[in-house]
Order: structure tokens, then sequence, then C-alpha cells
């Protein structure tokens, strides 16, 4: 095992890799895109998608991940080693797992490397590694002077960015938040007392010594601390990782620029402005030994390596991780392959479509356990449709289709059966509306008015606090229908016809709803016997009071509810003009199919059908006893989900349920993807019946008609990549809510609307909260990396993985396990890295 | 009735607390989360119906003091008058809420049990202290409900920022304690007797002769001193932006309760404080600063406890102010109001990205014609005037009435110019309009309600000499400046004073900054 592969790969040969090397501007500059590439990007809470977290480290392997983090961030990649021992005392791991785990290889020489070794190892007392991250600036100056300089310039930049990058909080925003961040905080850090008053005397010395340019700022600190060109990368990354949540935030600035073909250097900004902290802290105390103590300190920085002791340690506990997984694995693949690939189906009364989302699989189990009658179908939840959603008195909308890709379309919201000027007048009642909220609200947090607010109205807040308490009123009024009338509320539907919004034209043309509904179905190898009714299954959360509701939504739809696209998609489906254009191309709907559009929502396990008005009379009976049957499967979800959610199986599972999403002190109104752990790529059949436990997400696919594999390879680019975030992103909230959880959700306090702070002030958080993967007493997400199981020939998916570098990256480097199905569902064969496969 | 039987009739007042109290105590015994839980919503809502049912007696034939439990003049005692039964109900329902509320918002928390009980020993502490018949049980209940606070405040004890910002108001506190006792111990010797009612009836006869014993004086501004250091006045307010380290719902009983104490106290001391007139000044001076600053401050700030933690510094300074200005009645309604209001605001939170999503994007909108402010000014004028009158208040009658009365005028004011500015359409220019007109019937009712209420319980506004009319009318007409500004902001935001402003007000004029470095040299702080 290579240490540091990628890193000693970017090295020059060790004869000159000497500290004392010149350092060009040029290297400097190729350290910090380096150091920037680490930060993986951090969705703000209006539209929260899961990130992996690891995202910057993809390059290495899973366990050299691990120590790179546990030297630069202090971050550790395992659960805390009683979790493991616990599962070998309690025999879900077996020495078996064990044994398999230590055949895939030893990650450091000196690792247990038998069974009992390991065994012991886990059972021992054998001490939790405790990490001393490399040391900054900041970190040496609070051991020379005893004041806590790390906290005190998180908090200060912390502060500062909160400001900068509000979208909407405070009323008197930064006067320099339309300037680059560097230049704004420059502006701004020369007023600034709070350095001197703290102590930092030297700062405002520093700032006018260094340069307005960030790049130059960066050299010139880069030289003025001597860092050594070899601890360069790691030096800049570690003090990423003190701001780390605003780095990721910054991070997402890029990605969202790039998306779009532009470019953002507010990552660099940051870097610069905590640089110029640390030359100011190492001017201020350089005379109180500051400098010599950091100059005996820069070596660290390039032997950029834990000690030996440690890194034993860690391996031991990568090994039983992967154990862990073994265990997973084995029992996962001894429930899969019974069954027999059934006769092709009969036409159906219903084909559902659900998300693949693992909530859905409940669902989908408990509608397959009503009736027979009913086909489901897993597809991501947006259904192909890649559509910006313009709400109504609105110009802009979220993107919602999963964050890897932008919006084809723009689709505003209309309000059904009414004439332009009826909507023109609900359109101007809401932005009035909206205008009325607004004015109150500068009354009620005014300087001097908000006296006057609070004295006469106040009292009024104890009908709300009882109400809000019971769960009869929401804190706030939900902004989908802010500002709507009742009449206006229930009519709102999205809007296919040509409308220009904001400079923008918004709609579809017949030739481009053509095109994406044949895109839509052939991705979702639903080509032909079609149902009586085709079902189009949307998910989203509800939740009050949540910061982190967003997060509960749909991924693939951007972090919002599904409804909007299905709601396009079925108008598009059933529209006879594209019908028509399809049948051009080969994909003949019967006429008496009628696509529906639904929403589940994942935190009730009721499903709502939209635009029931459209359905025509021939169907009626058919959306009847397609409700019912709804109903009923959402009974049987509730009642499975009921043991995690510790309701008491006494009590009237379906109220208790139903109660927490309107329940304002919950911090668990639904466990969201806890538990994922699995992602299954093949036909429905393959797994029917089989209790996944809502920890699989499920893809139906069928590779006989994905003639060039053109499906398969957007499968394995998009779906897999995202589920594979987002199980990152639960394993990094498990294994380190520190560093990769945003904490305790009773500490959350929202800032900018954009993210949390725990407390009262630190750095942003990122990730998800500690109440998201664990329940008080153990881990409702144990963590696992993502089990990827495909039926396709397995030619066909080594080509793909050949071809797509990040794709490749991911599986060798152990971010996630690919497995090969066959026909009946059981698991053929375990990729192992490198393009090559071994028969298991 | 008879006063004995009254008097032991007051003494069931204590089941409240010690309800609460005992609550405790079992819950230190059982293991169970559901039990602890159960026994003290029981025990709040049991003490919100004794003291509504004694309340109401309060009210319909008149105070009830127990008495005294110990040994000689040492003891404690109880009183029940208007102030003190509104302000146990306040704290009763809130507790009742706050319970309720933390039984989920702590589900897991492998010390949610611990939570709880801590929970109860600060209710029934504040509960023991707002009861208070006299200065034993004042000064002992104060102390126990600042302590029990505490060890909420420090609830992650594994949170360095939690045990940093908790030993700063452990600090402030403790200097306000020994405030409090040298108040306490200059007060009986003055007085000769520990009696709250007696006391105030002395303050009351020295006030009416003009013969006013100078200890009495000086225990006023102590008393004042304990006020600003409880209700973080500027520059104590530090503490109160940093205790955000504990769960919402301890903010929730911070700023919705605990941070009353120090109005409180000054309105129970009322006719002591009336005695000073240093006393009264520096409340105006200490309330209309922080009023102002913490106000303005506050709409600088991007994150939402921390922006809710500068309104709370702001409505503190505004009640003492107003107690400057002899307004107590109009303090303690304040009081009740902002408790409803902070503590909803504190539990919904994890609603702001919503609520400033209905109200769109926060852009500073467009100043507002000078001429504009002007007439909605009037119009405000017009609105109160017509309220007023309709109602049958002469409110130029007491000075420090007016003076109040005119600032929640120019808060009305703001809300006007704020709805009819920048081409409003006239839907917009009614519905602002009809909420200024509602609001100020608001006001005024709850004015004439409030003083019928507690009207004998409470002092209110005493004949105000010179320098006391000066610091009312300076901080009328800054109240009047500030606003004018604030409303001209989106004009004014861009020229270099103004943004150098907003990077002082934003840091808080470093009044905390300093206080660090000074708790750091002292190595106050690990």
């Amino acid at each position: 095992m290579i240490v540091h592969l990628a890193e000693t790969r970017d090295r020059p040969a060790p004869m000159i890799a000497a500290p004392l090397r010149m350092i060009t501007v040029d290297m400097i500059a190729a350290a910090v895109r380096r150091a920037e590439q680490r930060i993986a990007p951090l969705w703000p809470l209006r539209y929260f998608v899961a990130v992996n977290p690891y995202l910057g480290l993809i390059d290495h392997s899973f366990e050299d991940a691990a120590e790179l983090l546990a030297h630069r961030a202090g971050a550790r990649m395992t659960a805390p080693r009683s979790f493991y021992a616990q599962a070998i005392r309690n025999g879900r791991i077996t020495d078996a797992d064990l044994a398999a785990a230590l055949a895939e290889g030893i990650p450091h020489p000196d690792a247990p490397a038998t069974v009992e070794a390991l065994k012991a190892f886990a059972l021992s007392d054998t001490k939790e590694p405790t990490f001393k991250p490399l040391p900054t600036v900041a970190d040496v100056a609070r051991e020379v002077t005893g004041v806590n300089w790390a906290d005190i310039v998180t908090d200060a930049i912390s502060n500062w960015a909160g400001a900068y990058f509000d979208l909407g909080q405070s009323y008197w925003r930064s006067p320099w938040a339309d300037l680059p961040a560097y230049a704004a905080w420059r502006a701004e850090a020369a007023h600034d007392r709070t350095p001197q008053t703290r102590g930092v005397h030297a700062f405002q010395q520093a700032l006018r010594e260094l340069s307005e340019s960030a790049m130059e700022t960066i050299v010139a600190a880069v030289e003025l601390l001597n860092i050594p060109a070899d601890g360069l990368e790691a030096y800049l990354h570690r003090l990423l990782l003190t701001i780390h949540g605003w780095a990721s935030y910054a991070r997402y600035l890029r990605w969202q620029a790039e998306l779009y073909g532009g470019e953002d250097h507010t990552l660099t900004d940051l870097l610069a402005i905590r640089l110029v902290w640390e030359v100011a802290l190492w001017r201020s105390f350089a005379h109180k030994g500051l400098a010599r103590a950091w100059l005996s300190r820069t070596d660290e920085l390039v032997n950029d390596r834990l000690d030996e002791a440690t890194r034993r340690i860690i391996a031991g506990d990568l090994l039983l991780q992967r154990a862990f997984e073994k265990s997973y694995q084995r029992q996962l693949f001894a429930r899969l392959g019974a069954r027999t690939p059934a006769a092709p189906p009969a036409r159906k009364r219903v084909q559902a479509a659900f998300c693949i989302d693992v909530r859905s699989e409940i669902f989908r189990r408990a509608l397959e356990t009503v009736t027979d009658e009913i086909e489901t179908i897993g597809f991501a939840g947006f259904f192909g449709f890649f559509i910006e959603y313009v709400p109504l008195a609105e110009t802009r909308g979220g993107a919602q289709c999963p964050v890897l890709f932008t919006p084809q379309f723009v689709i505003a919201e209309s309000v059904r059966g009414a004439s332009e000027t009826e909507v023109a007048a609900a359109i101007e009642k809401r932005a009035m509306n909206q205008r009325v909220a607004k004015a109150w609200r500068m009354f009620k947090f005014g300087p001097i008015s908000c006296f006057g607010f609070v004295g006469p109205v106040g009292l009024a807040y104890v009908r709300k606090l009882v109400l809000d308490m019971l769960g009869i009123t929401r804190p706030v009024p939900h902004p989908a229908t802010f500002g709507l009338d009742a009449h206006t509320r229930e009519r709102v539907k999205p809007s296919l016809e040509p409308r220009v919004i904001g400079g923008r034209v918004t709609g579809m043309t017949l030739e481009q709803r053509v095109a994406a509904a044949a895109g839509a179905l052939k991705a979702m190898s639903l080509t032909t016997n079609f149902a009586r009714i085709v079902l189009l299954v949307g998910h989203g959360s509800t939740t009050v009071n949540n910061p982190h509701a967003t997060g509960l939504d749909c991924g693939a739809c951007g972090g919002h509810t599904g409804e909007a696209n299905v709601r396009v998609a079925v108008q598009i489906l059933n529209d006879p003009a594209v019908r028509a254009g399809l049948k051009e191309r080969g994909i003949i709907i019967p006429d008496d199919t009628v696509f529906v559009a639904g929403l589940h929502d994942t935190t009730t396990d009721d499903v709502v059908i939209f635009d029931k008005a459209d359905i025509p009379a021939s169907h009626t009976d058919d959306l009847r006893r397609l409700e019912a049957d709804l109903a009923a499967a959402g009974r049987l979800a509730r009642a499975e989900r009921s043991t995690l959610l510790k309701i008491d199986p006494k009590a009237d599972i379906d109220s208790a349920v139903r109660f927490r999403s309107r329940d304002w002190s919950q911090v668990r109104p639904e466990w969201g993807l806890a538990g994922c752990a699995a992602f299954i790529v093949a036909q429905r059949d393959r797994t029917a019946g089989v209790v996944m436990n809502g920890r699989s997400f499920l893809h139906s696919y069928d590779w006989r008609q994905d003639a060039g594999f053109g499906v398969l390879e957007l499968i394995m680019t998009a779906p897999m990549i995202v589920a594979s975030w987002i199980n990152l992103q639960y394993y990094g909230s498990t294994v380190d809510n520190r560093v990769f959880g945003c904490g305790n959700k009773t500490l959350h306090n929202v800032v900018g609307t954009l993210g949390v702070l725990e407390g009262n002030s630190g750095d942003l958080r990122v990730g998800l909260p500690w109440q998201s993967v664990h329940d008080g007493e153990k881990y409702v997400h144990e963590p696992m990396r993502l089990h990827v199981m495909i039926e396709a020939p397995i030619e066909a998916m080594t080509d793909i993985i050949a071809r797509h570098a990040q794709v490749r990256q991911l599986l060798d480097n152990g971010w996630l396990y690919l497995f090969a199905l066959n026909e009946q569902g059981r698991v053929t064969h375990r990729y192992v890295g490198g393009l090559r496969w071994e028969a298991c | 009735m008879d006063s004995t039987v009254v008097g032991n009739l007051a003494l069931l007042g204590y089941l409240a607390p010690l309800s609460l109290a005992v609550a405790a105590l079992i819950a230190s015994l059982t293991r169970s989360v559901n039990l602890t839980f159960q026994l003290g919503r029981a025990a709040s809502i049991g003490s919100f119906g004794l003291l509504l049912g004694l309340g109401i007696m309060v009210f319909t034939s008149g105070p009830m003091v127990s008495p005294l439990i110990g040994v000689g003049d040492a003891g404690l005692a109880l009183r029940l008058d208007a102030l003190s039964v509104m302000m146990s109900w306040l704290v009763t329902l809130l507790g009742t809420l706050l319970i309720q509320f933390s039984r989920n918002y702590l589900d897991g928390d492998p010390r949610q049990r611990i939570f709880f009980i801590r929970l109860y020993l600060t209710v029934s502490a504040v509960l023991l202290m707002v009861l208070s018949g006299n200065l034993w049980q004042l000064t002992l209940a104060w102390i126990g409900m600042s302590l029990a606070l505490h060890e909420l405040l420090v609830f992650y004890p594994e949170r360095p920022r939690a045990i940093r910002a908790a030993r700063k108001k452990f600090i402030f506190a403790r200097i306000g304690d020994v405030c409090l006792i040298v108040a306490a111990v200059l007060l009986a010797q003055t007085f000769g007797t520990t009696d709250l009612g007696m006391i105030r009836e002395a303050a009351a006869a020295a006030l009416a002769s003009g013969n006013i014993p100078a200890n009495a004086t000086v225990a006023a501004v102590l008393i004042v001193i304990v006020a600003a250091l409880k209700s973080a006045m500027f520059p104590f307010h530090g503490w109160l932006l940093e205790v955000m380290e504990t769960p919402t719902p301890v903010s929730a009983l911070l700023h919705a309760g605990l941070l009353n104490a120090g109005i409180f106290l000054v309105v129970r001391f009322g006719e002591l404080v009336f005695l000073s007139t240093p006393a009264l000044i520096l409340l105006i001076a200490l309330g209309g600063f922080t009023a102002i600053f913490a106000s303005s401050s506050m709409i600088t700030q991007t994150a939402v406890k921390v922006s809710l933690a500068y309104s709370s510094a702001a409505h503190m300074g505004f009640m003492l102010m107003l107690c400057g200005f002899g307004a107590h009645t109009v303090a303690i309604m304040h009081l009740i109001a902002h408790s409803c209001y902070k503590a909803h605001a504190f539990l919904s939170s994890g609603s702001i990205i919503e609520y400033v999503r209905n109200t769109g994007a926060q852009k500073l909108d467009t100043a507002p014609h000078l001429l504009s402010l002007l007439a909605n000014m009037a119009l405000a004028v017009v609105i109160f005037l017509a309220v007023a009158t309709a109602i049958g208040i002469d409110i130029t009658k007491r000075p420090g009435e007016t003076a109040t009365i005119t600032i929640f005028m120019l808060a009305v004011a703001y809300l006007l110019v704020k709805g009819n500015t920048n081409r409003a359409p006239l839907y917009v220019i009614t519905r602002t309009t009809a909420m200024a007109v509602l609001v100020t019937i608001a006001f005024f009712a709850l004015e004439v309600t409030a003083e019928a209420l507690l009207g004998r319980a409470i002092a209110v506004y005493p004949p105000l000499n010179a320098p006391t009319m000066v610091a009312v009318v300076i901080a009328v007409v800054a109240s009047g400046v500030v606003m004018a500004l604030s409303a001209f902001l989106p004009a004014l935001a861009s020229r270099p004073a103004w943004r150098a402003l907003y990077v002082h007000l934003k840091n808080g004029f470093y009044a905390n900054t300093l206080i660090d470095r000074l708790m750091d040299s002292l190595r106050l702080a690990r």
C-alpha cells in the first residue's frame, strides 16, 4: 500500500525534496488550485442537496484519504471502535467477515493481519486515536500566548462571511456585498477594530502590506511565513479546513459558475483572507516567540504524515469497517437471487413510477403487497425533465434536476382555468401581499419600531405559541402558497405555454416536448406494455421549523419536491400531439393509457394525486381503486417505519406519524435516507418481495432494451454518482459529525438563510445533523459504503468505467462497491478495481 | 376575609415552586425520561392553575402576604399582588410550553432527564423570585435562579464556547449579586424592615414628604445596576450574544424569562427608584442607549439567534428606559408581550428561511421622500390623537406618559413610511394603514388595561424634576432621529461614514471584544 499516492506523484524526486527548494509563483498557484479542489461544495439550505464530503479526495484511496483527513482536519473516517466491537460480540461481524476483509489487503504493514489479531484489536482497549492536525500560525500562536487564536480567527472570518454571503436575513446588508470577496473583506477590515481590540496590533499593518490581489497576497504570505514548497498544499488545505464550511460554500459558488460555463474565485479570496490573519498573528506575536516557534514547526508540513502508531490504528479501524461491510454483503447477497425470471407481464392495471430514493422502496413494496395488479418502476424522481420552476409572482426559480446538470427549460407556475388577466391579477395580488408582509417585517425588526411592534402585538403570540405547539398552525406560512388566496392556491399548476417572464422565454415547444418525453420513457425502460394508468410519483417531505427541510426533499429535483416535474411530465405525456410525435419515434402509447401525477410525502407516506380534473371520466374507476391502494400502502409503510421512529405499537400509528410532519419541536420528523447502503439497477422482478428495509435505491433497467448501452452509461454516470454522494454524506456525518456533519440540531443557528452555525459562532457547518443519523441510542445510519448492483453485461460496465475517470476513481479507490447481477437477481461478480472483476 | 386566613392562603402559593422542585427531586431518583417529563408538565400546569386561582382572588379582593417562615426576622415570605401573580402566570405558562417543547426537541439526548431537572429547578427559582414577599427570599431566589440557569447554560460541558460564555455571565451575575446584597442590607437598615410591601410604602411616604434617606437613594442606584447587569445593558450585553451554546428552549427561557428579572426588580422597587434622580437618569441613559444601539445593531446581524439576542437586549433597554420615564405599567405590559413574542421567535427560529422567502429578498428598498416621511409622521400623530381622544385619554397629563406614547407613535410612523413609499399601490397603503390603526388601538387598550390591573401594585409616573426631564427629552429626540435615519438608511448606507458605522454596529462597538480580551489576560477563560 502506497501512502499518498497522488501526492507523491506531484512531488519531485526525493533527492531534491529538501524543504529549502525554491518556491515559484507557479508552484504556489498550482498548490492553491489543488488545495481548493480538495474542498467539497455545500449547497445553501434553500435547496440542500447531498454532497460527497470526500469529493476532493476521490483521487486518493479510501484508506489514504482517512490518513490525510486525520492529519489535516483531525477527522476520522470510521465509527468508534466500540461500534465494531459490539458488532463482533453480537455476531453481526463473523470471523468469515473479518477474514474476507483481510483478504482484500492490509492498509498498513503493521496492522492486525489475522482474524484473531483483528478481533483482539477490536475488543481490546486500544486507545481511540487522537489526531493532532498540522499546525497553522494561529495554532502555534495559541501555544505561545495561551489565547485560543484558532477559534478567534474562525469566528472573525465566519462573522464577516455571514454578512457577505447573506441571502436576506439582515436588513442592513454589507455595503460591500457586490464586490469580490477579498476586496469586500479588505474594505470592511479597514474599518473593523476587532483585531486590534483583541490584541492583534499588527493587523492593519499586515493588511496594508499585503496586496489587493488575492493571489499576490497568498504568494507574499507563503514567502513571509516560510512555508516550504513541499508542505504548501498540505498547509493551504489545512487553512481552508479551519474555515471549512465557508470554503465549502465558496466551492459551491464555483461549482455553479462552472456548471454554467463561468468561473468564480471566491474560494481563492477566502484563502487569502485566512492567510492575512496568519501574517497578522505572526507579525503581532513574532517578538513573543511566535516567529521562532513557527519556524520550528514548518517541517511538520513537509513531513505530512501521521506517526506510525496512529497509522496502524487507523488501518485496523478501516479493516473493521470493511469487515462490517462484508457482513452486510453476506446477508444481502443471501436474500437476493431467489427469484426466477417472471414471464413477460400481462398488462397491469397500473404502472407506478417512483423515485429511486431509498424511501420509495418501503412504499413500493407496500403497494405491491396491497395488490399484484400494480407494477412499480424506479427512476430518478425528476423523471428526466430538466426544468427550472418559477413560482407565481417570481422571475427566477430553482433548478429541478440533479445538480450535475443545468435545467433545459424554464417552466412557469400558472393558474388552472384562469384567463391571462386573471393570472396577471393573481400575480399582482401575491406581489402586493409580499410587499405588505415585508413592510410588516420591517416594522417588526426596525430600530425603534420593533418596540412599537412588540408592545401592542406581542401578546397575540400566546395564541400562536399554543396553536403551534399543538400542530394546528405552522410557525410560518408555507412559502409555496404564501400570498395566494384559497381559491387560487388550489388551482396553481405548471404551465407549458410559452410566455416571457423576467426577460426569459418559459414553456416548451411541441418538438421539445416530444424529445423530452421520448428521452424520459427510454431512460425509464418504459416504451412498451403501457398500463391503463401510468402513475408518476415524485416525492417531498412535510416538516415544520426545520432548517434542513429541503434536504429531505428530492435530491434528483435539486432539493425540491418532485411536484413540478411530475405535473409537467404528465401534461406532456397525455398530450395527443406529443403522443403522435412519439409514435414517429417508435413509442406507441395506447389511447386508453392515462398518465397521472402524484407526490409521495415521505414524512407521512400519504400520496396525493394532482390535476384530477384532467383525468378522463373513462378512468374514474381506475383512479378510485388506485387511490384506495395507495392509502392502504401508506398504512403499511407507516407501520413498517414506526419501529425506527420509536412509535409505541399500541398507539395510533397513522396519526403519530402524521403529527411529526406538523410538530415544530420534532428534530427527527422522518429518517430521510438514513440507512442507505445499496443501489440496485435491474428490473423490479429481480428484487420483488425482498425486504430491503428502506436501505436500497432501486433503479429499473433492462439492458436488453438498451442498444449501445447509452442508458447504462447515463445510470452509471449520474444516478449512481448522486447515490454515492448521498451515501457518503451520510457516511461522513456519521463517522465524524464534527467535521463532516452539522452537529446538534438543538443548537442550530441559521445564518444568512444559507446554512447553520452550531451555537452562536464558529464556522458554517456542512453535512447532516447528528439527529439525522443517530436516535440517541444507536446509529440509524450505520457507516456503510454504497453497494451498487447492476444487471448488465460485465463488458459493458467495464467499458463505461474505462471511459469515465470520475467513475473509475470512485470505484478503484474504494469509495463504493460494484457488483454484477444475473437474471435471477443473484450477485455473480465483484468489481475489484483496475477494470477487473472476480466471480463470487 | 381575616388577614391570617388570607396570609395562610397565600402560603399555598409555595406549592407552585415546590411542586417543580419535587418533580426535579423525583426525576433525580428515576431513570425514566417519560416519568420526568410527565411529572414536570403536571407540576407546571398545576402551578399555572393554582396561581391563576390565587391571582383571581388577588384581583377581586386585594394582595395577599404570607406570614414569615423562619426564625425571628429572618425567613421567607410570599407576596401575591397584581404584579407578582401576572409574572407568575407568565413564568408557569412559558414553563409549561418549554417543557412540552423539550420533550421531542431533546429526544434521544442521553442527558435529557438532567436537562428537565435543571429546567424545573430554574423555573422553580424564578417563581420563588417573582413571588418574593421580602428581601431574604428575593435575594436568595435571585441568586438561586442565576445558578440554576448557569447549569442549563453549560448543559453541553464539552463545548468550550459554552463554558466561556457561561463563565462571562457568571462573573457579571456575581457582581450583580453583591450589589443586590448590599442594596438589601441598606434597605433593611434604612427602613427597618425586610418586607417588600412595607419598604414600598415607606419609600412612597418619603417621596411624598420629600424627606429622602441618603441610603435609600444609594440602594436605588444599586438596584438599577443590578438590573443593568441582569438585563444585559451595554456594555454588559456580550454574554447574551454568546449563550446560544445550549438548546433552543434554554434561550427561549432566558430571553422570555430570566432576562426580564432586571425590569421586574426595578418595577418591584418602583417607589424606591423614584426617590433617586441619579437612578432614574441612569435608567434612561443605559436603557435608552442600549435600546437604540442594540435595535440598530440587530438589523446588521445575519445569524438568527444572534439577531434575536440583540433584539432582546434592545427590548430590555427600552423597558428600563420606560421605567426611567416612570411608565412602569407600560414596561410590565411590554415585558409580558415581549416574553411571548420572544419565546415564539426562539422556538420557531428554524423557520427563518421560510419567513425570509415570504417577506421577499431583503434588498434595501428605496428611501422615502422627506415630504413622505413628514406626511406619514403626521398621519401617525392623527391616528394616535384620534384613538386617544376616542378612548378618552389626555396624553399630555403626565410627561413620562407623553414621552412613552411619542416613541410608540414614532414606531407606527415607521410602519406607515415603509408601507406607503416607493409608489405603493392602494392595496398596500390601505393594508399598512389599517395595521397602523389596529396597532395603535391595541397599544392604548393595553395601556388602559395595564393601569387598571396593575395600578395599585405598581408605582407610576412620579413628578419628574428638571434633570430627569432633560434626560427624557433627549431619549425621545434620539429615538425620533434614529427612526428617521433608519427610514432613510437605503439612501445613506453607501456613504463612507455609514459604511464605517455599519462595521462598528455589527461588531457591537467592540465592547464584548474588549471584555474577551480582559478575560484572556486575567486567565479567566481556558
